[in-house]
């Protein structure tokens, strides 16, 4: 064991390699991805729904797998159950406008 | 990939390993004046010797996983050097020349040890503190 | 592949790059006694480079991204503590100040990633709620 000093305390709060601000910058791209490349809300939500059934699916299954012993993926499992439920909420959200739009036009037909 | 449960492992097995540890210092310091022994001969003062063990499972395929092993006591060393002799023919011990032999035992070395491995044993505690509220962050998420 | 859960993948390869390095420190931890012992750690890849794009794996039930890779980090060996009579290179306080820093790291990002997505839920529910 030695005995060596801690030079400059803070390069041992920052990890090696990557810095922060590359990780801002990378964060920051990811989120503007979708405007940039000509990608419409409509369109995000569209993938959203035709998504969810397999998210809902790979969320179970790692529900499953985390109980089962087959993985130690705590973050992962977490992040695949929260995108499943959110996923959910968006086709319940637009299963409900389509019905509740519907029925606008039924009355209208009256 | 390497988680909780790896890590966990592995400080785990420093603490284990510094417990032996902290039982040779105690063995050491009680015999520190035990000048005959079942094998005949004052007692030797003992040290473990520790090596490190890679994790058999998961984790070996990555760059980290070759990096992250747990550690393990190979075996209990006797330190042969002889002990202080002390003339005292009086003694039941004495050799035929008067002197009493007794254990290479430097109580002040074994103290510092002893600290040393405390301070060890701390950090494992530690660290596995600080693994385990990880997990609990983990487990927060899109709650 | 949808861009909704795209602002998660770079936070999901950060979690995974940190639970891997907090292995590597208490590996550091576990062997302050081991002779001839040299302290490891794990240094952060920038997306963009070559060894990042070995490291997508190709898994149908991982979307959106950087999925768990094989390949969090590259590992370094740390010698600037200096070395002991026995070869072994680990200081406790070192070591111990990475660990922490590392956890706080760990924990932001985790946090980060539960506002993401509490956005995300409240934008699903069309700004109603949870």
């Amino acid at each position: 064991m030695a005995l060596g000093p801690i030079e400059g305390n803070l390069t041992l709060m920052q990890p090696k390699g990557t810095t922060d601000a590359e990780f801002v910058s990378r964060l920051k791209e990811a989120k503007t991805e979708g405007a940039s490349n000509g990608t419409s809300f409509e369109d995000v939500i569209g993938q959203a729904i035709l998504n969810t059934n397999q998210r809902v699916n790979t969320a179970t299954e790692a529900g499953q797998a985390f109980a089962a012993g087959k993985t130690d993926d705590i973050h992962g499992t977490m992040l695949a159950l929260s995108e499943a439920d959110i996923s959910l909420r968006f086709v319940g959200n637009v299963k409900n406008k389509v019905v509740d739009a519907f029925y606008e036009l039924w009355r209208m037909s009256i | 990939m390497l988680g909780t449960f790896s890590a966990l492992e592995v400080s785990a097995s420093g603490l284990a390993a510094e417990r032996i540890r902290m039982n040779t210092i105690a063995s050491n310091l009680a015999n520190a004046r035990t000048t005959r022994t079942e094998a005949g001969g004052p007692y030797k003062r003992i040290d473990p010797l520790f090596e490190s063990k890679l994790l058999d499972s998961q984790g070996l395929e990555s760059q980290a996983g070759r990096a992250v092993s747990t550690v393990h006591v190979a075996r209990i060393v006797t330190d042969e050097r002889p002990g202080q002799l002390v003339y005292d023919p009086g003694h039941p011990d004495a050799n035929p020349d008067g002197y009493v032999e007794y254990p290479n035992v430097n109580v002040v070395e074994e103290m510092v040890n002893m600290i040393s491995a405390s301070r060890a044993y701390e950090a494992g505690v530690s660290a596995i503190d600080s693994i385990k509220q990880m997990a609990s962050s983990a487990l927060r998420i899109g709650r | 592949m949808s861009n909704l859960f795209s602002a998660i993948s770079p936070l999901h390869s950060a979690l995974n790059y940190h639970l891997e390095r907090s292995s590597v420190l208490a590996s550091n931890v576990a062997h302050v006694d081991t002779p001839g012992f040299k302290p490891k750690d794990l240094e952060r890849v920038s997306f963009n480079d070559s060894f990042s794009a070995a490291l997508r794996v190709t898994n149908e039930r991982h979307m959106g991204g950087v999925p768990t890779s094989l390949e969090n980090g590259r590992v370094f060996t740390d010698l600037s503590a200096g070395g002991g009579k026995d070869g072994n290179f680990v200081s406790l306080d070192r070591e111990a100040a990475k660990v922490a820093a590392n956890q706080m790291r760990y924990d932001v990002v985790s946090a980060v990633a539960s506002a993401e997505l509490r956005e995300l839920a409240f934008a699903a529910s069309d700004g109603k709620g949870g």
